[in-house]
């Protein structure tokens, strides 16, 4: 396996690409680019779920579902270029293979998302009130959350990796219940149903 | 030599809670990334809105996500700062060294401050305010469609030239 990973890692592609700086970075950019689109307009939607901008309508989100699929194509074939360039690293590297997972996971519940509001038959205003839409919109969140961090980390030591997720998980536990807190003194999150 | 701050753009404290703690970078980067996530993510969406995607959304509603395009602005901002006055804990590049010679930030903070003024020019026009009454069906007027689709390339720009930013160092 690793004869194979050694071989990509020299070979006249991979060179290429590293010794190119400008087709590194432009691949670097659009792999953020990607993300955006994908994690940016999912995440919309999951939040939408989960309360935000609540007097708004899910079913024309429908038509962003094409957007979302292109940043996730753009980001598979980015991917694929990047992993060219250093196989042996990333192979080793558990963060990768924590990013690998907590991806295929959140296209999955994007998927069970998109049926469960746009194919089931029903209102996908009613769908997203439902246990299960929460339950696939904060999954979709917590995953992107790990993908991004894991992403975000791979240029670091394995002492590095571990402080800064647990600093991104204190972190974010802290945003989310100071913002719970502030959020209801506001008057912002509303205890049932009302426009936001 | 550099004990105090040369400028106002070097920050020892800002370097010394780097230097402190391994974490404080890594944690802006991921900060950094959810927040153009959410601010690209929600631009895009409204944008492309005003140019005819998903036209039976109303408008209306749909603006209500922006707050949290701009939480993700302030988080990208905040964590912005914190890699130009702490760089010389990471990197030992001066700020004002990476103002002058980084093209990639030059570009990006050009970008950023068009977007700025495409922003200014849609609410100050009362533009903002007409588009609040675009319902399910209904198509912008021609130039909220420029405005959007400035806006849209405008960030998409931000986010190539900023992830470009350490190769211009």
């Amino acid at each position: 396996m690793i004869e194979i990973l050694t071989a990509l890692e020299d070979s006249g592609f991979s060179m290429m690409v590293k010794e190119s700086s400008t087709a590194y970075v432009a691949v670097l950019a659009f792999h953020t680019i990607g993300l955006a689109f994908l994690v940016g307009i999912s995440g919309a939607i999951a939040m939408r779920i989960l309360g935000a901008a609540r007097s708004m309508p899910l079913e024309p989100m429908q038509d962003f579902f094409p957007l979302m699929y292109t940043g996730l194509l753009i980001n598979v074939v980015t991917g694929v270029v990047l992993f060219c360039l250093y196989p042996t690293n990333y192979a080793t590297d558990l963060a990768f293979y924590i990013k690998l997972g907590a991806i295929v996971v959140a296209v999955v519940s994007l998927r069970k998302l998109s049926a469960l509001l746009f194919e089931s038959g029903a209102d996908a205003d009613a769908a997203a009130e439902t246990k299960r839409a929460k339950v696939l919109a904060i999954t979709l969140l917590v995953v992107w959350l790990i993908a991004t961090t894991a992403g975000r980390v791979t240029a670091y030591t394995v002492p590095t990796k571990l402080a800064t997720a647990g600093a991104v998980a204190v972190f974010m536990t802290l945003a989310l219940v100071i913002g719970y807190a502030v959020g209801r003194q506001m008057g912002w999150i509303g205890s049932s149903k009302q426009s936001a | 030599m550099f004990g105090l701050p040369e400028t106002f753009l070097q920050l020892g404290f800002v370097e010394d809670f780097i230097a402190a703690y391994r974490w404080v970078w890594p944690l802006s980067e991921v900060l950094h990334f959810i927040g153009l996530i959410l601010l690209v993510g929600i631009v895009t969406i409204v944008d492309l809105r005003l140019l005819g995607v998903a036209k039976r959304m109303p408008v209306a509603p749909l603006q209500k996500l922006l707050p949290w395009a701009l939480l993700g602005f302030t988080l990208c901002v905040v964590t912005g700062l914190l890699f130009v006055t702490g760089l010389w804990a990471n990197v030992k590049t001066h700020p004002l060294e990476a103002i002058r010679y980084d093209y990639f930030l030059q570009l990006k903070l050009a970008f950023i401050g068009l977007a700025g003024i495409n922003l200014l020019a849609y609410y100050q026009t009362g533009m903002a305010r007409a588009m609040e009454g675009l319902g399910a069906g209904d198509d912008a007027p021609p130039r909220a469609k420029v405005v959007a689709g400035a806006s849209l390339i405008l960030w998409i720009g931000v986010v190539y030239w900023g992830r470009l930013i350490p190769w211009g160092l």
